[in-house]
């Protein structure tokens, strides 16, 4: 059979489940198809129940304790600042990482070059983010591909567990 | 509190007022992440990343739509987004035979018409194809009016009409005597 074949009982089907709907009007029907097709009849009778066994999913709901998951997850932001809320998450995962990398940085002395210059006493305070360029060029000072990565790691599971 | 005074405070990033709409929305958001992720902790999983979106993005709401279909809309993006990236875009595993409530019935529609089983409605209809199921569960589920539902999957109303039939034709097909445990084998 081609798709030929099947076009009309298609059609009339969708006008049958859009009528069911209250979506079209009943004199869009194509009834002598329907008169001829007992199986867009059968269509047509087993809307009802159709309807009512998709609606057994309205029964589902959210677990009780599903809002104050979002709400921890959902804190305001403290007062004096925007008032956006910060969304917990991955991004805080990547903020402890990166307590724990300036951290480990500020002791051992490695991050010299990649924190922003102090203003000389007296002079000209560089541009806030001149300290970019060590990254491309670092001159003298560890670049951070300098730091072993084991470091890293066992400075962030310290501020974890101090975190904890 | 009206739901003007609750936009502004979304966009301010008020957290009672997320609540208050999570208290009307959360349970379709829910219900409609669970049609498409099929799982109860993907679902808890994605409806907690829209009501965190909603905050993000309350702004961005321009009133042409309502405000739940806005939220509709929101929701399916994320679901799909998140069932493209899982790659579970396929047809969900059948049950086994043995649970397959429609075995030795009198009448197949009569025993789902009577069965009011959300979980195994969900089961069954996440077998249809995620854009069929979606338009047939805002039909039903939601009871939106074609035009919405348009609205919420950003389709002409004629896909949706279609989506809809299809969906229907495709749940009769699923719950004809024997279909399941057939398709098992």
């Amino acid at each position: 059979m081609t798709a030929d074949f099947f076009e009309p009982c298609t059609r009339v089907r969708e006008r049958l489940s859009a009528r069911f709907d209250g979506e079209v009007a009943a004199g869009g029907l194509d009834l002598e198809h329907l008169g001829a097709c007992p199986a867009c009849r059968e269509f047509a009778g087993s809307l009802p129940a159709l309807a009512a066994h998709a609606r057994g999913a309205r029964a589902a709901g959210p677990p009780a304790d599903l809002w104050s998951r979002i709400e921890a997850r959902a804190v305001p932001a403290p007062a004096g600042s925007s008032g956006r809320p910060v969304a917990h998450g991955v991004s805080s995962g990547v903020a402890r990482a990166a307590a724990a990398l300036v951290g480990f940085l500020g002791v051992s002395g490695a991050g010299s070059a990649l924190l922003p210059p102090r203003a000389p006493a007296g002079g000209v305070r560089p541009h806030p983010l001149a300290f970019l360029s060590a990254l491309a060029e670092p001159a003298g000072g560890a670049p951070l591909r300098g730091v072993p990565e084991d470091h890293l790691l066992r400075a962030i599971a310290a501020r974890e567990e101090t975190d904890r | 509190m009206d739901s003007e005074e609750r936009l502004s405070r979304l966009c301010a990033g008020d957290v009672r007022a997320l609540e208050d709409c999570y208290r009307e929305h959360g349970a379709r958001v829910y219900r409609l992440c669970l049609q498409v992720l099929a799982q109860a902790a993907d679902a808890e999983d994605a409806t907690q990343e829209v009501f965190l979106r909603i905050l993000d993005r309350a702004r961005q709401f321009d009133g042409r739509s309502s405000f739940s279909t806005w939220l509709y809309r929101l929701t399916v993006n994320l679901c799909l987004h998140r069932v493209e990236r899982s790659r579970t875009r396929r047809a969900l595993p059948l049950p086994p035979a043995s649970e397959d409530p429609m075995d030795g019935g009198p009448s197949p529609l009569e025993l789902a018409a009577r069965r009011d089983d959300a979980a195994r409605a969900l089961r069954l209809l996440a077998r249809l194809p995620v854009d069929q199921r979606l338009a047939l569960h805002l039909r039903e589920v939601e009871g939106l009016a074609y035009r919405e539902i348009a609205d919420a999957l950003e389709v002409p109303v004629g896909t949706v009409m279609s989506r809809i039939s299809r969906a229907r034709e495709g749940l009769s097909r699923l719950l004809r005597p024997g279909c399941l445990s057939r398709s098992v084998s």
